[in-house]
């Protein structure tokens, strides 16, 4: 149905087109929300159609091609965000960008273990967490040095992406049972997942007690750092040109 | 007894509770550093129980394992932690369903990796018949189907590759007899035990006998696991909606 170079293709031409947002956000704000939200949908195009190349199998690496997917959603969905169009057309941009220079490809080699339903919905929910983590980071930024009160929308998103964490953690332990014999996987991912879990609900005892000031926001751009570190830089590469050629596939097999 | 509250006190204190999550976050996150270096260490993991891997594997690579132990501790004390809140959060219907459920998370892991039965390499080829340790149930591969990608498949460096595997069991308990179907990332259950297929041949398409791999698992502590995970989800949402 689609050319193995489609979803790259699109997703470039979504990189392009949340460039555009950026610049314009600087003269014609509402142009800029159209050409964000422009940008979605071929972002969203170049996302089903690289799935559904490799379907019923999953790119387990593909986190940072769907990140800015996430973002300009919530961007253009959260009102508060709205009104910070120039950041955060920004922040969509930068991250379309990353995975333009440092992805390792769209289809890195995928094992038959994910074959499994329990898997697209373990790595969705996943980056969809991981997105709602870095949207509260983002407030928490907006609430630091924008010097606006969005405690509340920090705790909100945080509190829903941890859910959503929790969400996942289930569909991995079901998809890691039937296909690895074991509800647990005996490998760094799982145990810095752990660690990353752990660091979180320290935050919302903290906060259900009340003992979290202005400064203590930072705790949760900390949260998400730690994601970053541990679980985006991992699915990245070395810097190199922008890749449209089919035959990468093969190279990174 | 003054002991005893004191300490009753200090597990039910949610500084006390926060600073053990920190160090729980610390030491995961160091182990799973130390892990990305060493991943052969751990793999055995998967087949054998904690402690048989600790007296194996474990105890010959300390330098390498040594937050796995402390990790342990630092999570029988949250479960102890995580106790006493709940007791002390009884009238909070919501906080205290997600506390318990975890409770029941952490006991059913440990029941799982201290318990469990594990039968791995157990190669059937079509028509052999294995008997599953310590139950008297036979198992005999009937037959045995490995799809490949086809020729002309879009994705580059696949063709002829399999794609999937799958097997008919015949299983022979006291007389009686059923047949089980099981592929990849669908295992079949029959009487509190999982059959796996770990591992299959050919990968390739090309003329050869057909084998499957069996990893057989009872796990113990599945049930509470997952009842555990469902109560705490629960808790986690009406926490959240309330």
């Amino acid at each position: 149905m689609f050319g193995l170079s489609f979803p790259l293709k699109t997703y470039f031409l979504a990189t392009f087109i949340y460039a555009l947002a950026f610049f314009i956000s600087f003269f014609k704000e509402k142009l800029s929300y159209f050409l964000l939200f422009f940008g979605f949908l071929v972002n969203l195009v170049s996302e089903i159609s690289g799935r559904s190349i490799i379907w019923p199998y999953c790119n387990m690496f593909s986190e940072p091609y769907f990140l800015p997917l996430f973002f300009s959603a919530a961007f253009l969905s959260i009102p508060s965000l709205r009104k910070e169009i120039k950041i955060s057309t920004f922040l969509v941009f930068i991250s379309s960008l990353i995975p333009v220079f440092f992805s390792e490809g769209y289809y890195p080699p995928f094992t038959l273990m994910s074959k499994s339903i329990f898997a697209h919905l373990f790595h969705l929910s996943l980056f969809i967490g991981h997105g709602f983590m870095f949207v509260s980071a983002y407030f928490a930024l907006l609430c630091f040095f924008k010097n606006k009160d969005y405690k509340a929308s920090v705790y909100r998103y945080s509190a829903i992406g941890f859910f959503i964490l929790c969400i996942t953690g289930a569909f991995g332990m079901i998809w890691s049972y039937v296909g690895r014999c074991d509800v647990i996987s005996w490998n760094h991912y799982y145990f810095h997942s752990i660690g990353t879990w752990f660091y979180y609900i320290s935050l919302f005892h903290l906060y259900s007690q009340e003992r979290l000031d202005k400064k203590a926001l930072f705790l949760f751009v900390g949260g998400s750092i730690l994601i970053f570190v541990l679980d985006y830089i991992p699915q990245i590469g070395g810097i190199h040109k922008p890749i449209l050629n089919e035959r990468l596939y093969e190279v990174f097999q | 007894m003054r002991y005893f509250s004191k300490i009753w006190q200090l597990l039910g204190d949610t500084k006390f509770a926060v600073f053990i999550f920190y160090l729980t976050s610390a030491i995961a996150i160091i182990g799973s550093l130390l892990m990305k270096q060493n991943p052969y260490i751990f793999f055995p993991l998967k087949y054998t129980n904690i402690q048989e891997w600790m007296l194996s594997y474990g105890i010959r690579n300390l330098s390498y394992i040594w937050w796995l132990p402390i990790l342990f501790v630092l999570l029988f004390i949250v479960a102890v932690s995580v106790f006493v809140c709940s007791m002390n959060l009884f009238k909070e219907k919501f906080l205290f369903l997600a506390h318990i459920g975890f409770l029941l998370t952490l006991v059913g892991l440990f029941i799982s990796h201290t318990l469990s039965f594990i039968s791995t390499g157990n190669i059937l080829t079509k028509g052999a018949q294995i008997k599953i340790p310590y139950s008297g149930i036979l198992l005999r591969l009937e037959d045995i189907k490995i799809s490949y990608f086809s020729k002309k498949t879009i994705l580059l460096g696949k063709a002829k590759d399999a794609s999937d595997c799958s097997a008919v069991l015949l299983i022979e308990d006291q007389k009686k007899i059923c047949k089980k179907k099981v592929s990849l990332n669908n295992p079949c259950f029959y009487k509190g035990f999982t059959l796996f297929i770990e591992d299959f041949y050919p990968k390739q398409k090309f003329s050869a006998p057909c084998w499957i791999n069996l990893t057989i698992r009872k796990d113990y502590g599945l049930p509470l696991i997952f009842t555990g995970s469902l109560l705490f989800l629960a808790g986690l949402l009406g926490v959240l909606l309330r």
